[in-house]
């Protein structure tokens, strides 16, 4: 009975770890993908490098941060009274439609139409700090 | 670009310039001297191929944008300059030697030695000045000239930018590289024969006049309105564009310049279409009152598109009509026909690899009214046909170049095959002279800093 149990424990271990093992692999591979495409669309205009401004800001620790909050950048007054804050979720929207979802602001991108794109581009933005 | 006039003179262009730069430099500025230090961005950001001057759509907002776009670390002093080199060899030696110093054939030139203040001052104020030594005339001179105010407001949701440009050279203010001021080739040899007839827009008034645009770009539509005029002879002797021997081309009047393009940015695409021209009374004799009448009026289409960031396709096409009414000339024995008409079409597919490698093909082709007197050439035709081939290698222009964003180069070699010329295929001067002895290589060196 014990050995049995011990069993199951390990195949479900197994299991797990065979799960999240492939939950890793799979955002490791949406965060290749979103780079990129970061690098295709993004990489213009934004730096990935904290402190390295472009014509638009740097990107490096962009989510969890308010919007309109590296210091010394030039954001439009749309962007500064936004109120957003920079969640997976929020940048998966304003990737979508950036004047869209906050017009007035200075950023001439269209958007991105295709969903898996931008779910790659936030996992990328996720892993620069 | 010709640059006639005397050294005096051009101590006045270079004193007009230097006006210009001082009060650049009056700003407690951090002097960075380029728009890529203004922005941040690497040239291959704004440019195709990495170098200019073709845009990409980036490049094309920006412009449009006044040249204020900036990254906003610090007020910039933006100073660069540019220089041509190049060697020119025809299929057969010109008549004649093509400028004092050089021979009929083969020629290696200092073709273009450009001092420019690029960049913008603050949200509103941006352009760029130009003054260039021609080593083929000997002489330095003031080139192109774009300075603009420009705002931007939000409406209904879509920014709306609008502003004014003062600028010397109709078309040169405009973004798209299927207008003649920014067309393919974007560097030619100086020291080859080219084709004579073309139509006014395309080059004949460059640097002789001084033109107020005011344009909005709403929604994907640029639309700008505004006129040219003739400054003082006496002004463009000091910025060496004219001399007594080689007097600028004089409007009579006023001349209405208009322009309307659509743009659609996809990103990945970039689609444009439009219309734009000018209507022009030129007085061929500048001291008298009779005027040749000049309307142009041009469309235009082009086409970019970026599978990725390693691969670069675009089409710029233009078609100019130009309608003519030579009173002045008829009178004078200039021409034989009062009413006559001027056609041009030019298309230029191009493709670049990486930013680095580019092959563009163009093809060309001028038609129009036969007028003995007017062309002087065997047939009285104005037409020229024929195709242009390129291939070029821009080493640097990315983030992570040598030097960037200081140092840029563009190696090419440039072919020009003639079918017809100056109205015929063979013979075409009455000396027997056919259009395929001008048939020209051309290989550049073209650097920036």
């Amino acid at each position: 009975m014990q050995t049995q149990s011990l069993r199951r424990l390990l195949a479900a271990s197994v299991a797990l770890g065979v799960v999240g093992a492939s939950m890793v692999v799979q955002a490791g591979d949406m965060a290749a993908d979103g780079q990129d495409a970061f690098d295709e669309n993004c990489s213009v205009c934004h730096s990935v490098i904290a402190g390295k401004v472009k014509v638009g800001p740097p990107l490096a620790g962009v989510v969890g941060r308010p919007a309109a909050s590296v210091a010394g950048y030039p954001y439009s007054e749309a962007m500064k009274s936004s109120g957003v804050t920079w969640t997976p979720e929020t940048l998966e929207a304003y990737l979508a439609g950036p004047m869209r979802m906050i017009p007035g602001i200075k950023m001439s991108f269209p958007g991105e139409p295709d969903a898996q794109v931008r779910l790659a581009l936030v996992e990328y933005l996720k892993t620069v700090k | 670009m010709i640059f006639p006039a005397h050294a005096r003179r051009a101590g006045a262009a270079f004193a007009l310039f230097g006006c210009l730069f001082g009060s650049l430099l009056s700003s407690p500025a951090q002097a960075l001297p380029s728009f890529a230090q203004q922005t941040g961005m690497e040239c291959a950001g704004c440019h195709v191929g990495g170098f200019g001057p073709q845009l990409t759509p980036a490049g094309m907002k920006f412009k449009i944008g006044g040249y204020t776009d900036s990254n906003g670390q610090g007020l910039k002093v933006p100073l660069a300059a540019m220089l041509v080199e190049g060697f020119a060899h025809s299929n057969k030696d010109l008549p004649s030697d093509p400028a004092q110093g050089y021979g009929r054939n083969s020629n290696f030139a200092l073709q273009e030695l450009s001092v420019f203040l690029a960049g913008g001052v603050g949200k509103h104020v941006g352009g760029f000045v130009q003054a260039t030594y021609s080593g083929v005339d000997d002489k330095m001179g003031m080139d192109n000239i774009d300075l603009r105010l420009t705002d931007t407001q939000n409406l209904f949701g879509h920014n709306v930018v609008y502003g004014i440009s003062l600028n010397n050279n109709p078309t040169v203010q405009d973004p798209f590289n299927s207008v003649p001021a920014w067309r393919f080739p974007y560097m030619s040899a100086d020291l080859a024969n080219s084709p004579a007839a073309a139509p006014l827009i395309d080059g004949g008034l460059e640097q002789q006049v001084l033109g107020l645009t005011t344009y909005a770009y709403v929604g994907d539509f640029l639309l700008e309105s505004g006129g040219y005029f003739s400054p003082s002879e006496s002004l463009l002797e000091d910025m060496n564009v004219a001399s007594p021997d080689a007097p600028a081309t004089k409007l009579k009047n006023g001349a209405p310049y208009w322009r309307l393009a659509w743009f659609k940015d996809l990103h990945k695409q970039a689609f444009s279409v439009g219309t734009f021209g000018l209507a022009a009374s030129v007085q061929p004799d500048r001291f008298a009152k009779a005027a040749d009448g000049y309307t142009d009026v041009g469309f235009d289409a082009n086409w970019q598109w970026f599978p990725s960031r390693r691969h670069a396709f675009s089409v710029n096409s233009s078609f100019i009509h130009e309608v003519r009414s030579f009173n002045a000339s008829v009178a004078a024995g200039g021409a034989d026909h009062l009413d006559t008409d001027l056609e041009q079409f030019k298309v230029a597919a191009a493709y670049y690899y990486r930013q680095h490698y580019g092959a563009t093909v163009g093809f060309f082709d001028t038609w129009g009214g036969r007028d003995r007197a007017l062309y002087g050439n065997r047939t009285g035709l104005p037409d020229s046909r024929g195709v242009t081939l390129q291939g070029d290698w821009t080493p640097f222009g990315q983030e992570a170049s040598w030097g960037a964003p200081w140092a840029n180069a563009r190696l090419g070699v440039q072919y020009t095959l003639y079918n017809q010329f100056d109205g015929a295929s063979g013979n075409y001067d009455g000396t027997g002279r056919d259009a395929s002895d001008n048939n020209t290589l051309f290989c550049f060196l073209w650097m920036a800093i």
